[in-house]
């Protein structure tokens, strides 16, 4: 036995690894997964530095955004709700595998009208991590808290978490290694109260929350007739929002109404199977959504971790929303006019037929509308602020 | 109705593509096609969309939101020559899912009841029966069930005068849903399935399956504690055992080698993870052999030297494991039994803390530790440094020995003929 191990031990090197072996591919650098232990805490978390000037440098590290990036829209958006508030931010992008210029990418951004006006710096995020001067560090997805932990900064440490990450993978190592960043001990502010819940609850994180808001500019009644059409946020490629599940419901809903029209929209879906007629409305401009809404008396939106921001933008436009029944959608919004069902198809088609059978579906549209005239995103933005203040100075 | 769900195959993924058809030639579709979609997972770093293991029209057709007759209008109990259906995905020669469930089989069999099996699937390819059955009796791993094997045809259905239906993996559930009688539904579970998704419909469609109404008999006291606290789902649990003969303690020396338990393919034994940890203890202790056992690792990267015993013989791992002073065996769902196995052996498991780890052996030689690739393999070090490493051990396997295993199979046939005699009970709505 003995000399079995010793002739392994001597034979044994590191391997080279086969043509066309599988690598090793998380969103995290490796480097930074294996450097990062939590079990012992961050000093910046450990000992909070108190911050006492007025106008402060914040560094937000990001994945390079694309344009069409919802997710990237709402950081953004809070950017330049502190640089209204008289900080100066800096933009870190981070990402493991896919190359990008940061001059292009900041041309995208400042040409697009889906992104605010700011004037925050960008740069490529490297291992030296933030410039001295920055007091508040802004993680946002979960493979960039690693490169805030990392960081040798005392700067102030923020979570700004728009989904449960986690859920995004089987459960594997990329689950637990996003899972863990909500022990890395940072302060959290998230959309909604579904994710501030669920980090308190659960990782004893310190967690506050903004409310959605819909823009009532863009979204509006302006067709008040009858309506006889259904829409579905259809996105194939986005697992949690239940592409198979909404066509297999919305096959029932045709056979029993076959004369609404059902739009699809959010992807081109012209690649894929789908056993019923349907308007293949792709990825449609943000001006182009309200006159489609307007048509529609009923949306079916299918949110299997944080809330969609589309129920409350349907509801805005006049259309009731159809959304499958869970605390990650009721801590989000309790809005009575959106009608939560069970996640079994043929609940979810029974639920849109009653809604658009309904004699007073006009009446009932208007006030659905009213009900979330005063979910403003400037709302949000003062939230925000307060909570980011409080936690600062508090 | 057919929906199916297109893979565009690019270049870098078609030899993982030709890799995914051998392992169908020798696991069985269930477990390859959750291989394949795993692969393009992390090789993509993406979430493609796969075929469902499920039939479109039995997940249209299961309406769990309306009481069904088996609940509402139940068969009068019945304990004695009880006739079951059981259906399941065709199975593997390795498959341990597989094995676990023909052995609850032959229990029923052995008590004096009847099993007709019923092979459910999505793949397109046939069903071959002679070959299943050749594969089955000549393995060791199988028992020899005298019941019928048959490939479950939808027109057909079960056999009408069945009483008692054996839903297995989460998408045989919707058939055992859709059968027109009010015979008894069980759903024997051996893991938290939907966690093998990412969050989508997938997800909750397995999730779902236990919001059917059945009597449930899982793999250990977690899984049966989740579904009953998290979707109200009534049910019994076996205990694991450990095979005493095959694990032992034979080497009383100090021991300088570690042991990792590898499945690349099997996202819940999250390998990039253990890699990581592994990669931080081997520049702490370069010195260290690190052996890895359950998979062939040659075809991943790995930054360190290791040993890539493969997917051994049960007979071959007893002799490994007793050159090894700590294991890490990582658990994301339902525990692994290896923790168990390799404490026989005396070897120190080192397993994620979590409650599904937790929940289901209680030991105070089980060595968990948090899921910090930097503290595990600090922990892993001072396993090996340890001074008193052998008596920890001696002690540790003296332990395992000493426990008086329940078996699974009276805790099983007590359990299900209680529940044919009690009836249904039906979940919250």
């Amino acid at each position: 036995m003995a000399l079995v191990s010793r002739v392994l031990r001597t034979v044994m090197q590191v391997p080279e690894p086969l043509p066309g072996s599988v690598p090793i591919r998380l969103l995290v650098k490796t480097e930074d997964a294996s450097e990062v232990d939590w079990s012992v805490p961050h000093p910046a978390v450990l000992n909070p530095i108190r911050l006492t000037a007025e106008k402060l440098t914040i560094a937000w590290i990001m994945s390079p955004p694309g344009e069409s990036s919802g997710g990237h829209q709402n950081i953004f958006r809070f950017i330049s709700v502190l640089e209204a508030a008289g900080h100066t931010v800096k933009v870190y992008l981070y990402s493991a595998h896919n190359p990008f210029t940061v001059a292009s990418v900041r041309h995208t951004l400042v040409n697009s009208p889906s992104f605010p006006k700011f004037s925050a710096s960008f740069e490529a995020h490297t291992s030296a991590g933030v410039s001295a001067d920055v007091d508040v560090i802004f993680a946002t997805g979960w493979e960039t808290a690693y490169a805030s932990f990392r960081d040798v900064s005392m700067a102030r440490r923020f979570y700004f978490v728009q989904d449960f990450e986690p859920y995004f993978y089987p459960v594997g190592s990329s689950s637990t290694l996003a899972e863990n960043t909500y022990r890395f001990g940072f302060t959290a502010i998230t959309a909604g109260g579904f994710l501030s819940d669920k980090l308190t609850s659960e990782y004893g994180m310190q967690a506050a929350h903004y409310d959605f808001g819909a823009n009532r500019d863009l979204y509006r009644i302006t067709n008040n007739e009858r309506r006889k059409e259904i829409f579905f946020y259809a996105r194939p490629p986005t697992e949690r929002r239940g592409f198979e599940l909404g066509i297999i419901a919305l096959a029932l809903f045709a056979k029993a109404r076959p004369e609404y029209t059902i739009n699809l929209a959010g992807w081109n879906v012209r690649s894929h199977q789908i056993p019923f007629p349907y308007a293949n409305l792709a990825d449609l401009k943000i001006d182009e959504l309200n006159a489609v809404y307007n048509r529609c008396a009923a949306g079916l939106v299918i949110s299997l971790t944080n809330m969609s921001l589309l129920p409350l933008e349907l509801l805005s436009a006049g259309v009731i929303p159809v959304v499958n029944d869970g605390p990650n959608n009721r801590l989000v919004s309790e809005n009575p006019f959106i009608e939560y069902t069970p996640a079994s198809p043929k609940a979810l088609a029974r639920r849109l037929i009653e809604v658009v059978d309904r004699v007073d579906l006009a009446e009932h549209a208007r006030a659905g509308s009213q009900s979330v005239e005063a979910a403003s995103w400037e709302a949000s933005g003062r939230v925000f602020l307060a909570i980011f203040e409080e936690a600062i100075r508090g | 109705m057919v929906i199916t769900f297109r893979h565009v195959l690019k270049e870098s993924q078609v030899s993982l593509f030709s890799r995914a058809v051998r392992s169908l030639k020798t696991e069985g579709p269930r477990q390859a096609a959750s291989r394949a979609f795993n692969r393009m997972a992390i090789d993509l770093d993406t979430n493609r969309l796969g075929e469902s293991l499920v039939r479109p029209e039995d997940a249209v057709a299961v309406d769990w939101t309306v009481p069904q007759p088996f609940l509402t209008d139940p068969p009068t109990p019945k304990t004695k020559n009880v006739k079951t259906a059981w259906i399941i995905s065709p199975p593997g020669r390795t498959s341990g899912g597989h094995q676990n469930a023909f052995r609850f089989m032959d229990f029923l069999e052995k008590a004096g009841h009847s099993v007709t099996v019923y092979f459910y699937t999505t793949e397109q390819r046939v069903v071959d029966l002679a070959a299943i059955r050749t594969m089955l009796q000549s393995t060791s791993a199988y028992p020899d069930l005298a019941g019928d094997l048959r490939v479950y045809d939808a027109a057909k259905g079960l056999d009408a005068d069945t009483d008692a239906i054996f839903a297995t993996g989460w998408e045989t559930a919707y058939p055992a849903f859709r059968h027109p009688t009010n015979a008894r539904r069980f759903y024997f579970t051996q893991d938290f399935e939907p966690a093998f998704y990412a969050s989508g419909s997938d997800y909750v469609l397995a999730e779902n399956s236990y919001r059917f109404g059945f009597h449930g008999f899982s793999a250990g006291r977690w899984l049966s504690k989740k579904l009953t606290s998290d979707y109200g789902m009534p049910g019994d649990f076996y205990d694991y055992a450990v095979d005493k003969d095959h694990y032992s303690l034979t080497n009383t020396s100090p021991r300088n080698e570690v042991l990792f338990y590898a499945r690349p393919p099997t996202a819940r034994r999250a390998f990039e993870f253990g890699r990581l940890v592994l990669t931080e203890f081997h520049r702490l202790r370069p010195d260290v052999t690190i052996n890895m056992v359950g998979w062939d690792i040659s075809p991943y990267h790995v930054p360190f030297p290791y040993v890539n015993h493969t997917a051994l013989d049960i007979s071959q791992l007893n002799g490994v494991y007793n050159r090894c002073a700590a294991a890490l065996i990582l658990s994301l769902t339902n525990m692994s039994l290896l923790p168990m196995e390799v404490m026989s052996s005396g070897v120190v498991p080192v397993v994620n803390d979590a409650p599904n780890t937790r929940e289901i052996f209680e030991s105070p030689f089980m060595d968990y530790q948090p899921l910090s690739p930097g503290a595990m393999a600090r922990r892993l070090v001072e396993l090996v440094d340890n001074p008193d490493q052998v008596a920890h051990a001696t002690e540790m396997a003296g332990s395992v020995a000493k426990i008086d295993w329940v078996d699974p199979g009276e805790t099983f046939i007590a359990a299900f003929e209680a529940s044919m005699l009690a009836g249904p009970t039906a979940p919250p709505r």
